[in-house]
């Protein structure tokens, strides 16, 4: 009796010591596939820096924008949310690297094709296939996570919510005062 | 001990709107908020989570604060529906404003279920009146032969339907169906200090004030110098003296470790139908030991969310949906359908948010959406589709209530449990929702439709009940006025005094009620 009782109890606690550990590998893992930002200061970007930002933008987007909004997006965030400058500047000079060993230019001096080809073929963790592959590439290319999730994602947020409409063929997009009056008549540049 | 005339546990429309009569009434207010400051006009707000997609956490509470342990049938966070900050869920609305219908406060009479209201329909109609004034509702009844009567015009001409809606409502009115505008607090013209509507579309964060928030009332009644604001600071229970009157409100600065007393000769609490539970569980005495009007046992009692689904509609044509950002076309025909008693009302709602909040608060694009052609293609595909929303009325049950519960906040006070089962008459609704869906689905040409599942529904923020208004107290917890039963000098104000809920957005009755509850208060208590 006192042998079925004790192995019952080493039972239940593997289940639970098992129990723990999942949440915590899954935990860890969620946590390894979101970085956070580095605690840096806030500051003006360099002005190299947010020309690559808005370089990255038209390359990105691959359609004519008002790029004015992304510019005020990057600057604000630089300005006003702690590790947004670093990360923007880290980014830039990641670019210029890869963009150095492709071709020998700045990635603002290469062909809008090559920033193209350049940026598709970042790390991204997405699109790494097996779960084990997503932690290598989480682990090994830390930093290309952080730009994707904090850059590259929020440029094409951005657009969805802005430039995309008025491709489309809107007169203009949410956010901005488009009056009362033609919202209730007939499209005038219907797609 | 700190006094004034007037102690108020809540700053959201509830407690503002009546704050705002008080104080211009010549009568001393303390507001008490457990949230933070809420800039208003709420431009910095637009501009964070718009041109800049920041998610400021500085507006939210964290878990230690404000939590609650959910079980039943609700999936959503219900938590995260509960907007504590200075203006409260009024910050972030629709703002739709809707009256009642008169048989709406009788369903246990007409229909057989739920109870009935202690009041009636008449009783409420010069508020409702009043509320519209005070908001500034945009609407119009011409166009909606079944709404209830009126005794006074709304302030502001309405919202015309958009382009899409007026193409549905000519589809939908050959079939038989009614879609007219919606009354709306939003400025259809400038009014008093705030200007006119410009479309911005980010309603939910409207950077001009058009659409109402009580932030706007709650600065002229701080202008008077008879109203003041605490923030960042939890009532942590009532004290009731030996004589049954209430006499003070024991409070804690959330990042403070002393309790402090302030005394008031009336005390409101307006902290939202489940908070309001809560505080009144909290303030559980050896007179009142199983909170203050509890006695017969219906705090916490008598919980109702709205049900509401939605559906997505096709169309081959590109109608450009979303052109405005609030609502234009609804419809008040499924209110009172001819089953109603076998199943609840319903109310429709064309949604001109054709990408459901994409530019508000949580919609966001898919991860293998990677280039500009890509996201076009994205958004231009679901630009086919409009939202329906049909917002059922629930019936209150025995498996629908607020209780406490073993988890403590950071002062050790215990929240709340909420547990949420749907009767066998929501699902009746349900079936019947899904009947208007398709005929809407039919009526408006549509060649494709997604309805939600029976088990998806959402409240839209609507919590109702826990504190009902009744006869006494075998019934209810407090009478019509929101005066809790034995305690003269007591009340609980808001959607926590709902009976039933109908099927419409219960605001403009809660803030009906508060206009009608504060000259109850001045005529009689001050």
């Amino acid at each position: 009796m006192g042998v079925a009782v004790g192995a019952i109890t080493v039972l239940l606690a593997a289940q639970s010591a098992r129990a723990w550990l999942l949440t915590t590998l899954q935990a860890l893992y969620a946590r390894l596939l979101s970085p956070g930002l580095e605690d840096a200061p806030t500051g003006p970007l360099s002005a190299g820096a947010l020309n690559t930002l808005l370089v990255v933008t038209r390359a990105l987007v691959g359609v004519p924008v008002q790029i004015a909004h992304y510019e005020d997006f990057f600057r604000w965030r630089a300005e006003n949310l702690r590790g947004h400058k670093a990360l923007y500047e880290q980014f830039a000079t990641a670019l210029d690297r890869r963009a150095r060993r492709a071709v020998g230019d700045n990635f603002a001096d290469c062909s809008r094709q090559m920033q193209q080809k350049i940026l598709e073929e970042l790390p991204q963790v997405r699109n790494a296939g097996t779960r084990w592959h997503r932690v290598r590439v989480a682990v090994l290319e830390r930093d290309w996570v952080r730009f994707d999730q904090y850059i590259v994602s929020n440029i094409l947020l951005l657009f969805y919510r802005t430039d995309a409409w008025t491709l489309l063929g809107y007169e203009a997009w949410p956010g901005t005062p488009r009056g009362l009056d033609r919202y209730t008549q007939a499209p005038s540049q219907a797609r | 001990m700190t006094e004034s005339t007037v102690a108020i546990v809540g700053s959201g429309i509830v407690g503002t709107t009546m704050a705002y009569h008080l104080a211009n009434k010549g009568f001393d207010v303390e507001i008490f908020e457990k949230g933070p400051e809420y800039p208003y006009p709420h431009g910095r707000q637009f501009r964070e989570k718009i041109l800049y997609l920041y998610d400021n956490q500085s507006y939210s509470l964290p878990k230690d604060l404000q939590n609650l342990i959910l079980s039943g049938d609700y999936r959503h966070d219900l938590n995260s529906e509960r907007v504590m900050v200075v203006g409260g869920s009024a910050t972030v609305w629709q703002a739709i404003t809707l009256r009642m219908l008169p048989q709406d406060f009788k369903t246990r009479t007409l229909y057989g279920y739920g109870e009935d209201w202690p009041l009636a329909y008449d009783d409420l109609e010069p508020y409702y009146g009043k509320a519209e004034t005070l908001l500034g509702v945009s609407g119009t009844d011409a166009d909606n032969p079944f709404a209830p009567r009126r005794s006074s015009p709304y302030p502001l001409p309405p919202f015309d339907l958009s382009y899409d809606d007026a193409i549905f409502a000519e589809r939908l009115r050959q079939h038989g169906i009614v879609l007219h505008t919606t009354p709306q607090a939003r400025t259809r013209t400038a009014y008093e200090e705030r200007p006119g509507c410009m479309n911005f579309g980010t309603c939910r964060v409207c950077p001009i004030g058009a659409r109402y928030s009580p932030n706007y009332h709650l600065q002229r009644a701080i202008e008077t110098g008879r109203c003041k604001v605490h923030t960042n600071t939890s009532v942590r229970r009532l004290v009731v003296d030996r004589a049954g009157q209430a006499r003070a409100l024991v409070y804690q600065a959330n990042d403070d470790a002393t309790e402090r007393e302030h005394g008031a000769k009336v005390i409101i609490v307006a902290a939202g139908t489940i908070e309001s539970a809560r505080l009144l569980f909290l303030s559980a005495s050896e007179r009142h030991p199983e909170g203050l009007g509890n006695d017969g046992g219906h705090v916490g009692q008598h919980l109702t969310l709205h049900h509401i689904w939605s559906g997505q509609l096709h169309y081959k044509n590109d109608l450009q949906p979303g052109r405005f950002g609030g609502y234009t076309g609804q419809s008040y025909q499924f209110l009172d359908p001819p089953n109603r008693g076998k199943h609840g009302g319903v109310l429709t709602q064309f949604s001109s948010q054709f990408v459901s909040n994409i530019v508000t608060f949580y919609d966001s694009l898919p991860e293998d959406v990677r280039t500009g052609s890509e996201v076009v293609e994205f958004l231009n595909a679901r630009r086919h589709w409009r939202f329906i929303v049909m917002q059922a009325e629930s019936t209150p049950g025995p498996q629908k209530y607020v209780t406490r519960s073993t988890q403590r906040d950071r002062f050790g006070d215990p929240y709340v449990h909420v547990h949420y089962e749907a009767t066998a008459l929501d699902h009746e609704t349900y079936r019947f929702g899904r009947e208007l869906f398709d005929r809407f689905m039919a009526a408006t040409g549509a060649d494709e439709g997604k309805f939600a599942s029976t088990e998806s529904f959402a409240s839209g923020h609507h919590h109702m009940g826990t504190c009902r208004m009744g006869h006494g107290v075998r019934d209810s917890v407090v009478d019509q006025f929101g005066k809790i039963h034995g305690i003269p000098n007591l009340f609980v104000v808001g959607g926590s005094n709902f009976v039933s809920p109908g099927a419409v957005n219960p605001t403009l009755t809660m803030v009906a009620l508060a206009i009608r509850t504060t000259e109850y208060i001045v005529d009689r208590l001050l």
